[in-house]
């Protein structure tokens, strides 16, 4: 049996259009692909229009429960992200537009204090991060990934450098 | 074992050691030789002493040597012009490093411990057109040194060679003296393998490639690199390693890997080189 997400093994991006006629076809398409997420234990958004919401309510029975986001699109998209919207008749400016640079600021977690018992390292090179990396990461434990934490610290650092000289002149 | 070690002092050194020295203008270069060389003496070493500069003035840089004109008369010191030693080969068009093998192997036949070699290359290390040959020079010369009773001193003036080359330069020694930082990495090549070690990062990505090409040119048919002590590399390092792979494929050369530590397989993998890893 085909699974409903095909080929897909969650390790790449994958991004589907799904193109259907009748609020039936949707039904039959999504409950598959909801109840996989479901067995692999990751969380689930649907955005969809209320008849389609409620079919899937009742295909789903209780389990409609553990959808994280089930929202209707008039809500969940704001249109922040788009400067037209349609009227119902003709574009309009949309009212809720946000910049780009200014909408991913208004997603960001906001910033919270530094605990005061965090520690301070300053670093100048990319080998003085991995050796803090490596040492916290002894230190306090990473599940076995010390290796993939310090290529993350280490391509954190990188780009920062990227444009400048790599030494004096 | 550390890949290459930072020294400090031009003492210390004995057979086998290649230890590429920076310095800060000629009189330095000099200081640095004669301490070297005074090491010669007591070990019974015979002792050569190359630079860009008439014989009077090779003489001249030794005024601290004890007993250097006894040496000079005795056949222990031998002093020499650049352009003398490392003269191009023609048919390689290459400064060859087996000389030094020969050379070392005639001392120990004549009854010395072997064969101690200070040589400022900064001059070939300043001529583009002598760049590339440098490289493989120095890439050959550490493996020579490393079979012989050989113990090299290769000087390169820090305030003349641009820091790019330097970095690709103390990449192909073992021992380091720099006025600036030792870099993190080392490659040699004994026959067809060649070894990365330590750490490559984006701050020395070029460096590593620079001395990439100097094996491409130094070795024949298929080659095989060892990361076993290849403590860590990024992406960069990676696509350095990847274009090695290609420029060597477009030759008809083909490119192995082994000893890789997961780091490096990770990375592998994602330029599609890993199925290249000898298991």
């Amino acid at each position: 049996m085909t699974s409903p997400t095909g080929g897909w093994q969650g390790e790449t991006f994958a991004h589907e259009a799904f193109f259907y006629d009748e609020d039936a076809q949707a039904v039959t398409r999504c409950v598959p692909f909801v109840l996989e997420a479901f067995e692999r234990g990751e969380d689930v958004t649907v955005v969809a229009s209320e008849r389609v919401r409620q079919a899937l309510a009742e295909a789903l029975g209780g389990d409609v429960d553990r959808i994280a986001v089930l929202d209707a699109p008039e809500r969940w998209w704001q249109g922040v992200t788009h400067p037209m919207t349609w009227d119902g008749c003709a574009p309009t400016s949309s009212p809720g537009y946000l910049p780009t640079a200014a909408y991913l600021r208004s997603v960001e977690p906001e910033w919270t204090a530094r605990p005061a018992a965090a520690r301070t390292v300053p670093v100048i090179s990319a080998r003085g991060a991995r050796e803090v990396a490596t040492e916290v990461a002894r230190a306090h434990g990473a599940n076995g990934r010390t290796d993939d934490m310090v290529i993350a610290i280490n391509e954190l650092w990188s780009p920062t450098r990227c444009g400048q000289p790599a030494r004096p002149s | 074992v550390a890949v290459f070690k930072a020294v400090e002092i031009p003492t210390g050194l004995g057979p086998g050691d290649h230890i590429c020295w920076g310095f800060d203008g000629d009189r330095a270069f000099a200081d640095a030789a004669t301490a070297f060389l005074r090491e010669g003496v007591e070990r019974g070493d015979l002792l050569m002493y190359v630079r860009p500069k008439p014989f009077a003035d090779l003489a001249s840089d030794l005024d601290g040597l004890h007993g250097r004109d006894r040496l000079i008369a005795t056949g222990q010191l031998v002093l020499q012009s650049l352009d003398q030693l490392y003269a191009v080969d023609e048919v390689h068009h290459e400064p060859q490093a087996e000389p030094f093998r020969a050379k070392a192997e005639d001392a120990v036949g004549r009854g010395y411990a072997g064969l101690r070699a200070a040589s400022d290359l900064t001059q070939i290390a300043l001529d583009a057109a002598r760049w590339s040959e440098l490289r493989a020079f120095e890439l050959r010369a550490d493996a020579v040194i490393g079979q012989t009773p050989v113990t090299g001193m290769c000087g390169y003036d820090e305030t003349r060679v641009h820091p790019d080359r330097l970095g690709a330069l103390s990449a192909v020694h073992r021992l380091r003296h720099r006025r600036g930082a030792p870099g993190t990495f080392a490659v040699n090549v004994v026959g067809q393998v060649v070894s990365v070690s330590g750490e490559v990062d984006l701050s020395c990505v070029d460096d590593l490639a620079a001395v990439l090409v100097a094996v491409e040119d130094l070795t024949d048919g298929p080659v095989m690199v060892d990361l076993h002590r290849l403590e860590f590399v990024d992406v960069g390092g990676v696509r350095v390693l990847a274009r090695f792979v290609a420029d060597l494929g477009g030759a008809g050369r083909t490119v192995q890997f082994r000893g890789s530590r997961r780091n490096a397989q990770q990375l592998l993998r994602f330029f599609d080189l890993d199925g290249r890893h000898a298991t």
